[in-house]
Parts: structure tokens; C-alpha cells; sequence
């Protein structure tokens, strides 16, 4: 049986993969698609420790969460489609009309 | 009793009155003197019932006339009523400034008729009647300070009447801000009694000032002595300020600026002489300090003496005036130093009256001969104006103390006072200089008169003319008053109840503080030794003016004989360039120092770079606001990092 | 065995992953995720948690992912890579992610605690569809329904987001 704590180590090492896209990409796709990434490595790591203890609890929060990163996945995205038709661009390097 | 109630508040509403319809109704200015003078007339009627009733009253009842119209501060323990307090000794000043007030409103219609804003004029000249009313007959220290304030401000107005001339605007502000600095000592030893006494009420004060003082209820590490010594100190500044003593009678000199009507009534008659007044109003605290009291002495001397030196050198008619104003002033301060405080009233009365008489007379000169102000140019105006010459003589006579003419009693009593001592010693010294000043007084007395009145006119440039009715016989009123005024205080005919009456009238003022002397005894000596010296000096004068024929910018022949002496009584002794040098330049350079260097770059610079020093942060903060989200999501990892970082550590220890 | 697959399916998944940040062309970097995400759906399976495996599938890797390409495809934004704002920004990203690594591998393979040192439970039902349903519809019912609401909500605001700058669009040509 593989140990709880490889899962996790797993589980970092994917969410500081997606933490570096996020902080380098500027397509504002992919940045979303490096969110996701990091929402599904906390997942894993909450089914992990399901698994540890024996309680189902941990799963029932991750189908939250997947509930959850779906919804916000539609109103992102939609959004985003509504940016691109004002500056048609997705570059989130464009998007800097909040500079002081 | 209950009639003064009424009687004394309409006293100080008439002139207000007055002052306000010539302020809103009236635009003729003949029409405006005439309702001034008669409200200030009629106020002197008032008077003149107010103190026969006083009088009337029981002796112990006279200082009770004290009531409250309206409570006018209330805050905390500090009550101050608008309250009045109507005694002897503000019955005295009452009857003075209504009196002589009205004589001189009545003299101002002729003087004022070719003037060019004769309504403002008498607006001013009946608010200071009221200011000066309030000033005493106020009863307790605050509403006195108003008057006192109030009379300030007309006198400041009337100095600068003519304001379109430089030198009376220059003289307003000049004795303004020396008033200020005057009035800022009476503040404080306002404000000292209050914290001392916890009231300003004259009757919470007086009789209880000696045993509170001395007593228990007041414990400080000064003792009551130095309490009582910081007090008057202070209110003698404030006396220095408003009655032109030394070191703050520069600007009595200047205030000859205004309107000469103006001038006899405020820098002559009443407004200077309400020093005197507060010191004898406030006796009971200065009688509590001896080492004030003997500098009082001294100031009033030093300033008798020198005032009446200056006044010798002196060209202009009311120039001579002011410095003999200022010198009798001294006589006034000095008396009421010695604690010979009937002596000091008795002068300020019979003073009033005949030094507004040779004011109004000079203004009738001067009216009479076209402006014209120095006396070199004038002469053997004994003919054109008769009238005039008759009433000036007999105020010549009063103020040089000649007797029987009402200056000589007054003047006499003072300097008796000095030779054989009061409650604080004897002042020889003060005395012998009195003396002296005395005789210079006579002297340049009939300087004046010789110089303007006999001989022949120096200067054909004009005509000379006696003036209408209206002026002259408020003159002739004041000088069978200055002739006979002295009656008021003999020493003598004690038989015929005709002795002391003045003293006796005060008398229960200074019951109420256990202050009451005896009546000085008669010095036939030395009132024969006076008159003899005041005579030889006006037959020197008679010898060095009168004899010889004058050419119009003649220099005094006293010049010569003098020397250098000479010189500094013209110059005033220098003090206005010594006040020039030691106080106004260098405040001046401060001030410049202030606004030209300090405020542009001291306070500008604070101010402007710490609104620079926000800018810059501001802009610097600014670089961090770069609207790019991917920046934010850095900051906010590494926000991440150190709470993860935290409890990494942490926890796994 | 087991620990054979988990090493393989890791190593997909990071792999999938790292190719995913680092590929040039949206579509492929969504097509990556599409493949960590059966990885991740594979390690489920093998944590015991079936159900939640095909949730995976379908709603990620099926809903969201197509959603994904479906916009990538819209907009045309394959690239939107040109204009870089901030160009120091990845190498230092780089060392913070090497910093969040480290701690977190310290704090998890450095740590003596008992209880994730200890053997993990071996109930193999409770990632069951029955054991999940029994829980959700009982103890975790209100979150549930509130999860609907959410939907609801999700839905309406991307439908009123799109259709109003429609309009704004038409109101200005």
C-alpha cells in the first residue's frame, strides 16, 4: 500500500506546477486551466487523507469542490468571453487598465 | 433708592442712544451734534438727581446702590453680572464726564460744522460717553474691562478722524497698540484676582481683600504681600497704558492728531484719567503692597517731570497741551500712589474741567485762526478774540496753580500729601520734584499764553476771528467752573460745613475698605511757597515772551541760555526714538525675519514637504499598483509562502 | 505492484502537468490537463474511491475541459501569449515554486508525525457510490441542495454576462 504522505508530496508538487503557470502564463485561458490544476491536486490530497482515516468525509468535499470548480469554470469563462469582446485579447498582460 | 435703579442704567442708555440714531437716522451734522449734546445733557441732569439722592441716603447705604441688570457669563465657577455699582466715587466720575462731556459735545457743533463727516463724529463721541460710563460704573472688573475696551476703541476712532492725513493714522495705530499693551496687564491681573478671589464682583473683593490676603484662605508659597504686590503691578501697567505714565505715554503726544473737542474730552478730561480711577477703585489691593504703591509714587513723578520739561519745548498750542495733560496725569498716579486717594480725585476733577477748558480754547484758536496749530505764527490774539482770552487766562491760572483758581487747591493738596506723608512715609524727594514741576507748569503755561495772546501776529497770512456763541459759552461754563471748582475740596471754613467736602462724600468708599484717613491739613507754607515760585514763573515767562516782537520761525530763545537741554525737551527726551530703536526696528526685523525668511521656508517648507514627502510616497506606492493580476497573484504567493512557512516550521517542531 | 502504478500514473500526471504550463499552444495545454486529470482519476482509483474517479471523468475531464476547447475554439486564442507585461516575473515564479516545494516537502516527509506515519485505514468501501450517496443525501444533505442553488446561480450569471454585452454590442453599431 503506498503511503499517505507520497500522495501528498504528489499533491504539492502538481499545485506548485500549477501555482508557476499561473504566475508565468498570460494567456488567460491556460492561467484558468492552471487553477483547475491546482484545485485538482488539493483534491487529491483531501481523497488522500480519506483514505488515511477511513471517512468518506474528505471524498463528499472534493464533489464539492469539483461542483464548485464547475460552476466557477462557466461564470470565468464567461467573463473572460465578455473581456475578449471589449479588448479583444485573452493576455492578461493587456488587461491592466487597473494600474495606479 | 429704587430711583437709581432706573436712573443709572438710563444714564448709560441715553448717549447709546444717541449713538444710534445719529448712526441710522441722521445725516445733517449740525442736527446730530445738537441731539448728542442733548443726550449727554440730559444724562447730566440724571446724574445730577442720581448723586442728590445718593447723597441723601444714610452714610452706610451709599455703597450699597449695587445691583444686576442681567446675568451676563456664567460658566463654571466664573459669574459675571452686567451690574452696576453707583457710589461716591462713581457719582464724582459720572458728574465729571456727562458735565464736561456736554460742555464739549455742545463746543463741538461750532467746532465741527466745516468738518467732513460731523455725524460720525458725534456717533463716536457719545459711544465713548457710554464706554466710559460703563467703565465707571461698572461693578465688578470685567464689565469695567469693557468700558475700558470701549473707550480704547473710540479714542483709536477719534485720534484717526481725519484719517486722510498720514500722521493720524499713524497716531490711532500708535495708541492703539500702546493701549495693548497696557490693557493686555490689566487682563492679567484680571485674571489673577479672579483665580485669587474666585470673583470679580467689586463688593466680593474689597472688604475682604486685606483679610484675605493676610488670612488663611489663601496659602502660597509667595504670601499675600507678593499676591497683592503682582496684582496692582499689573494693574498699574494697565494705568501706565491708558493714562499715559511712563514707560507707556508715547502716545497721548500724537493722539493731539484727532479733533481737538475729541481730544479734550478723551485724552484730557476722562479717558486718561480712568488709570487714576482704577487705582482708587482698586485701593484696597494696592494698599496691601507698599513697593508698588511707592513706584506708583515715582512713576507718576518721574512722569510729571518730565512731561512738563518736554512741554517747554513745545511749538505747537496742543502739543503743549498733551505734555501738560500727561504731566498732571503724574500728579494724579503719584497721589494715589501715596494712598492720598481723595487728593488724586480732588486733581482729576478739578484737572477735567479747566484742561478741557484750555483745550476747547485752544480749538477755538486754532478754529479761529484757520488751523493754524504753532504758536509762532500766532500772537496778539487778545484783541480778536477776547472771549477766548478771558476763559484761557483763567485756565492758565488753574492749571498753573495760582490761587484762589481751583488747579491751586487740587495741586497743592498732592504735594502736601508728599511732605507729610500718607500711610506709606513721606516722599521728600517725590515732593521737591512736584514742586519743581509745578513751577515749570506756571512757566510754560504763560509761554503759551504770552506767545499766542499778547504782542503782535507774527504771521499776516490769515485773519484771526473769535468764534460763534455756540463755542464760547461752553468756554465761559468751564471757566467759572475752573475758577471755582476748588471749593468742592477746601481745607478750610470747616465752620460754615464748607471744608472737605469731596472728602467727606468719598468717605464711605474707603469706609467699606477700613481705608479712611483724615483730611490732609492746610501747608500755608508751602502753598505760599508754591504760588510764589508758579508767579515768578510766569513773570519770567512774561520777561523772555512778551516783551520782544518775534519773527514767525522764531527758535526759542530758552535755547540758547539751555543748550543741549533745550534740544531734548523739544525732541521729547528722545523717546520715541529710543521706543524707535530698542522696540520697533527690532521688531520690525523680526517680523521681516518671520515672513520673508522663516515663513517661506520654515513653516512653508514643513508644510509643503511633508504634503512632498506623501506625494513621493504616494508615487513610489504607486509603482506597486501595476495593474497587472499576474504581479498581485506573486505578492500573494508570497504572502502564502510565509504562513505556510510559518506553520510548516512550526507545526512539524 | 500497486506502488509500480501509483510511480507510473505520478509520474503522467507531473509530467502532464509540467507539459501543460509549458506548451505554446492552448489547445494542447488542455489537452495535457485532460491527461493529468485521468491520472489523477487513475490515483483515486487507487485511493479507494471509485465514484469519485468517474465524477472526475466525467465532469472534468469530460464538461469542463470540453467547455474549455469550446472557448479556446471561440475566441481563437490558441496563442495570446505575445505581449509579457512583466518578464522577471518567471524566473522568479521559478524560485518561489522551488521555495513552496520545499517547505511543503519538509513539512510532509520531514514530519515524525504518528499519524500519517501510521498504516492507512483499509476499508476498501467507503469511496463506494453507496457509502458517498448514504452520506451525501443524509448528513451532507443541506450543502447539497445549496450546491444545486449554486449551479443555479453559476448558470444564470454566465447567461446574463453573455447576453448583455450582446446587446451593448448592438446598441453601439
Amino acid at each position: 500500500m503506498v503511503p499517505t504522505d507520497y500522495y501528498v508530496m504528489l499533491s504539492a508538487i502538481l499545485f506548485t506546477i500549477g501555482v508557476i503557470g499561473v504566475l508565468t502564463r498570460r494567456n488567460a485561458l491556460v492561467v484558468f486551466m492552471s487553477v483547475e490544476l491546482m484545485l485538482n491536486s488539493a483534491n487529491l490530497a483531501l481523497v488522500a487523507f480519506s483514505r488515511q482515516w477511513g471517512h468518506v468525509d474528505g471524498q463528499i468535499l472534493t464533489f464539492f469542490v469539483i461542483t464548485v470548480a464547475a460552476a466557477e469554470v462557466a461564470v470565468g469563462l464567461a467573463l473572460l468571453v465578455g473581456i475578449f469582446r471589449t479588448r479583444r485579447t485573452t493576455n492578461v498582460d493587456e488587461v491592466n487598465t487597473m494600474r495606479g | 433708592m429704587e430711583l437709581l435703579y432706573t436712573l443709572v442704567p438710563l444714564i448709560i442708555v441715553l448717549p447709546l442712544l444717541g449713538a444710534l440714531v445719529n448712526t441710522f437716522a441722521i445725516r445733517d451734522g449740525r442736527r446730530a451734534g445738537f441731539i448728542a449734546s442733548a443726550a449727554v445733557l440730559l444724562a447730566f441732569v440724571l446724574a445730577l438727581v442720581a448723586t442728590a439722592t445718593l447723597a441723601g441716603l444714610p452714610h452706610e447705604e451709599q455703597t450699597r446702590v449695587d445691583f444686576m441688570l442681567w446675568q451676563w457669563i456664567q460658566a463654571g465657577t466664573l459669574s459675571v453680572p452686567f451690574g452696576f455699582l453707583f457710589d461716591p466715587l462713581s457719582a464724582v466720575m459720572v458728574l465729571l464726564i456727562t458735565g464736561v462731556g456736554g460742555l464739549i459735545h455742545v463746543f463741538s457743533i461750532g467746532y465741527m460744522a466745516h468738518d467732513a463727516r460731523p455725524v460720525r463724529y458725534f456717533v463716536y463721541l457719545n459711544l465713548f460717553v457710554s464706554a466710559m460710563l460703563i467703565l465707571v460704573l461698572a461693578n465688578n472688573y470685567l464689565l469695567l474691562f469693557l468700558g475700558w475696551e470701549g473707550v480704547g476703541l473710540c479714542s483709536y476712532l477719534l485720534i484717526g478722524h481725519n484719517f486722510e492725513r498720514k500722521e493720524a493714522r499713524y497716531a490711532s495705530m500708535k495708541a492703539f497698540v500702546v493701549n495693548r499693551i497696557g490693557d493686555f496687564g490689566l487682563m492679567l491681573a484680571i485674571l489673577a484676582l479672579f483665580y485669587v478671589f474666585g470673583t470679580l464682583n467689586f463688593g466680593g473683593i474689597f472688604p475682604r481683600a486685606a483679610e484675605l490676603l493676610a488670612g488663611q484662605q489663601v496659602q502660597w508659597i509667595f504670601g499675600p504681600t507678593l499676591i497683592a504686590s503682582a496684582i496692582s503691578f499689573c494693574m498699574l501697567i494697565g494705568v501706565t497704558g491708558k493714562s499715559a505714565q511712563i514707560p507707556l505715554w508715547v502716545w497721548l503726544p500724537d493722539a493731539m492728531a484727532g479733533p481737538t473737542p475729541a481730544s479734550a474730552l478723551i485724552h484730557a478730561a476722562t479717558m486718561v484719567t480712568s488709570g487714576v480711577y482704577l487705582i482708587v477703585r482698586s485701593h484696597s489691593i494696592f494698599l496691601q503692597s507698599q513697593s508698588v504703591s511707592v513706584l506708583t509714587v515715582y512713576i507718576g513723578t518721574a512722569t510729571a517731570f518730565v512731561a512738563a520739561s518736554i512741554a517747554i519745548g513745545q511749538y505747537d498750542i496742543k502739543r503743549v497741551l498733551a505734555f501738560s495733560t500727561v504731566s498732571q496725569l503724574g500728579f494724579m498716579v503719584a497721589a494715589a500712589g501715596m494712598g492720598a486717594y481723595t487728593a488724586a480725585m480732588f486733581h482729576l476733577l478739578t484737572h477735567g474741567v479747566f484742561k478741557a477748558l484750555l483745550f476747547l480754547g485752544a480749538g477755538s484758536v486754532i478754529h479761529g485762526a484757520h488751523e493754524v496749530q504753532d504758536m509762532r505764527r500766532m500772537g496778539g490774539f487778545r484783541k480778536a478774540m477776547p472771549r477766548t482770552f478771558w476763559t484761557y487766562m483763567v485756565g492758565t491760572l488753574a492749571l498753573a496753580g495760582i490761587a484762589p483758581f481751583a488747579g491751586f487747591w487740587s495741586k497743592d493738596e498732592i504735594i502736601g500729601a508728599a511732605f507729610h506723608g500718607g500711610r506709606f512715609g513721606t516722599f521728600t524727594i517725590a515732593g521737591i520734584f512736584l514742586i519743581i514741576t509745578a513751577v515749570l507748569t506756571a512757566f510754560y503755561m504763560g509761554r503759551q499764553i504770552f506767545l499766542v495772546f499778547w504782542g503782535e501776529q507774527r504771521d499776516h497770512s490769515y485773519h484771526p476771528h473769535e468764534s460763534e456763541p455756540i463755542m464760547t459759552v461752553p468756554l465761559m461754563i468751564l471757566a467759572i467752573g475752573a475758577a471755582v471748582a476748588g471749593v468742592i475740596n477746601l481745607p478750610f471754613f470747616e465752620g460754615i460745613g464748607l471744608a472737605h467736602i469731596l472728602d467727606h462724600f468719598l468717605e464711605p468708599v474707603f469706609e467699606v475698605t477700613g481705608a479712611v484717613t483724615e483730611p490732609p491739613k492746610f501747608d500755608l507754607l508751602l502753598a505760599s511757597i508754591t504760588v510764589i515760585l508758579a508767579l515768578g514763573a510766569l513773570f519770567v515767562a512774561y520777561r523772555v515772551y512778551a516783551l520782544r516782537q518775534w519773527k514767525k520761525t522764531f527758535r526759542d530763545p530758552l535755547a540758547r541760555v539751555l543748550g543741549v537741554f533745550f534740544e531734548g525737551f523739544e525732541q521729547r527726551w528722545y523717546a520715541d526714538d529710543v521706543y524707535d530703536s530698542v522696540v520697533i526696528r527690532p521688531f520690525k526685523a523680526i517680523a521681516r525675519f518671520l515672513s520673508r525668511v522663516f515663513d517661506p521656508r520654515g513653516i512653508d517648507g514643513l508644510v509643503n514637504g511633508a504634503a512632498r514627502l506623501i506625494g513621493l510616497g504616494g508615487a513610489g506606492l504607486r509603482e506597486a499598483q501595476t495593474g497587472y493580476v499576474r504581479s498581485y497573484a506573486l505578492v500573494f504567493l508570497i504572502g502564502v509562502l510565509a504562513v505556510i512557512g510559518y506553520f510548516g516550521f512550526m507545526t512539524v517542531r | 505492484m500497486e506502488f509500480v502504478l501509483f510511480l507510473i500514473t505520478a509520474f503522467i500526471t507531473i509530467g502532464a502537468a509540467a507539459a501543460m504550463v509549458l506548451s505554446h499552444n492552448a489547445v494542447h495545454s488542455a489537452l495535457w490537463l485532460v491527461l493529468n486529470f485521468f491520472g489523477v482519476a487513475v490515483l483515486y482509483l487507487l485511493l479507494n474511491a471509485p465514484f469519485l474517479a468517474m465524477v472526475q471523468i466525467t465532469v472534468y475531464a469530460g464538461a469542463i475541459m470540453v467547455l474549455f476547447l469550446f472557448v479556446i475554439m471561440l475566441l481563437g486564442s490558441e496563442k495570446g501569449e505575445e505581449v509579457n507585461g512583466l518578464p522577471w516575473q518567471t524566473p522568479v515564479a521559478l524560485v518561489l515554486g522551488l521555495v513552496l516545494v520545499s517547505i511543503a516537502g519538509y513539512a510532509i516527509l520531514g514530519a515524525d508525525s504518528p499519524a500519517i506515519a501510521a498504516a492507512p485505514a483499509t476499508d476498501t468501501q467507503i469511496g463506494a457510490a453507496e457509502a458517498v450517496a448514504n452520506s451525501l443525501f443524509s448528513t451532507y444533505l443541506l450543502p447539497f441542495e445549496i450546491t444545486s442553488v449554486l449551479l443555479l446561480v453559476a448558470l444564470i450569471g454566465a447567461v446574463v454576462l453573455t447576453i448583455k454585452s450582446r446587446e451593448r454590442e448592438g446598441a453601439r453599431t
